[in-house]
């Protein structure tokens, strides 16, 4: 086979050979994860929980699935919504694993929204969703200076400079405890939270 | 005549020591650390990691030696087309140069790209969708002989990705998993011995632009030796 066909493959249907699709559940199966209340507007990102929708840092696998409806997920997976490619949407270039992670990492892609793991707990978000919103106004679809306005203490940089990749204008910082916040591309067309620093 | 034999048991033992410790001795300091680190960085001095440091190639290399065997198992025929450094269109963004740290008396330098392969891809030598590898060679061992180190360009080290063009104005960008991309690339490579998943590469390990990367990289000979696949023990 030709390489220019594998590429093709590769492109089209990515890490295919590992990962698996998976549709939403149904039915009244509960997850026994303590659920944050959903409030009336749904594109709000909770940098301070690290939820979206109530799903996020913590949350098990089969809770995302539920909330976010079809998922691709696999360790060989792009940390990045369906049909997008992580630095196409802004994703952190190198972002720190989380304190004591070792195995049983996985990538859970869903339409919008992607979520890293460790041991079947979600440790980094990340939203592409059009009008998302952090608590303090901005996110997908502001200017990254918006962004230094509602967050004067976050740092903002180019990263990929000098190589030959797309270089990413971003903003990141820690906004609590075990919150790190970063958001991709200007404007803005993702932004992601870990429990570890995202640059 | 018992002394004779041996004499001829010890030399040949000490023979395939020296082999053995060839190829792998000069990659590692006291086998423990490595002389080069496991990230490339845009820019000299930068602390953004670009891509890991996923292939050793091994066994008396050079760049040049290395660069031949690709050509021969990438060239017509074979298959994709295996573009050199000077085949690639630099004015398209698509072979920049990266930097690698190597440990050397005193100091830990940084080191651009000494050499760019690639698939020629769907795009017939644009940047496009295809395979691209950066080589670096060990000619910085060099500064090692006043150590004893007798051996220099005995391997080359190279960070393999995957990239595709993206239309959307922002450019290029890496479109396949690491490990995936080396797996690939080392089957490629048949008849060349290998080892995936060879050993640990400190601070190889962890997400870069999206993909993660296993932490280990696999090694390349130059020898062929057909049939042979193995799979390393490195564990990170």
């Amino acid at each position: 086979m030709r390489l220019g066909a594998w590429g093709a493959a590769a492109v089209g249907v990515l890490g295919c050979s590992v990962a698996a699709e998976e549709s939403p559940e149904r039915g009244s199966v509960s997850d026994r994860e303590p659920v944050e209340r959903v409030t009336s507007n749904r594109s709000v990102f909770n940098e301070d929980l690290g939820r979206y929708q109530g799903v996020g840092i913590g949350s098990s696998r089969r809770r995302a699935r539920k909330v976010f409806g079809r998922m691709r997920a696999g360790a060989t997976e792009p940390l990045s919504p369906l049909g997008r490619l992580p630095l196409e949407v802004g994703f952190p270039s190198s972002p720190r694993d989380p304190k004591g992670a070792r195995g049983g990492y996985q990538a859970w892609r869903f339409d919008g929204t992607a979520l890293g793991a460790f041991d079947g707990r979600a440790y980094l978000l990340t939203v592409t969703r059009s009008g998302t919103r952090t608590l303090k106004g901005v996110g997908v679809g502001s200017t990254l200076s918006a962004v230094r306005r509602r967050y004067p203490r976050m740092g903002c940089e180019r990263a990929n400079r000098g190589g030959d990749y797309a270089e990413l204008p971003f903003c990141t910082g820690s906004v609590g405890q075990g919150r790190y916040l970063w958001f991709g591309r200007d404007p803005v067309r993702s932004i992601t939270v870990s429990t570890a620093p995202l640059r | 005549m018992f002394r004779r034999w041996w004499l001829v048991i010890v030399v040949l033992a000490s023979l395939s020591g020296i082999v053995s410790s060839a190829a792998h001795a000069h990659s590692k300091i006291n086998s423990h650390r490595w002389y080069f680190g496991g990230s490339t960085f845009g820019e000299a001095g930068s602390k953004s990691k670009v891509d890991p440091v996923n292939m050793f190639f091994g066994s008396a290399a050079t760049k040049d030696e290395v660069d031949g065997h690709f050509d021969d198992h990438w060239g017509p025929g074979k298959p994709d087309e295996w573009l050199e450094d000077q085949d690639l269109p630099g004015g398209l963004k698509c072979k920049g140069d990266q930097f690698v740290r190597f440990r050397v008396p005193g100091g830990f330098p940084w080191r651009a790209t000494d050499f760019h392969g690639a698939g020629a891809g769907r795009s017939q030598g644009r940047c496009f969708n295809r395979y691209h590898i950066r080589f670096w060679g060990d000619a910085f061992h060099e500064a090692q002989t006043a150590a004893n180190h007798s051996a220099r360009q005995a391997w080359v080290i190279g960070g393999a990705h995957y990239e595709a063009n993206f239309r959307d104005g922002i450019g290029h960008v890496p479109a396949l998993d690491w490990d995936v991309v080396e797996s690939r690339v080392v089957k490629i490579m048949r008849p060349h011995a290998y080892r995936l998943r060879w050993r640990c590469l400190p601070h190889s390990f962890g997400l870069y632009q999206g993909y993660r990367s296993d932490g280990r990289i696999s090694r390349l000979s130059m020898n062929h030796s057909a049939g042979v696949i193995d799979y390393g023990v490195g564990k990170c």
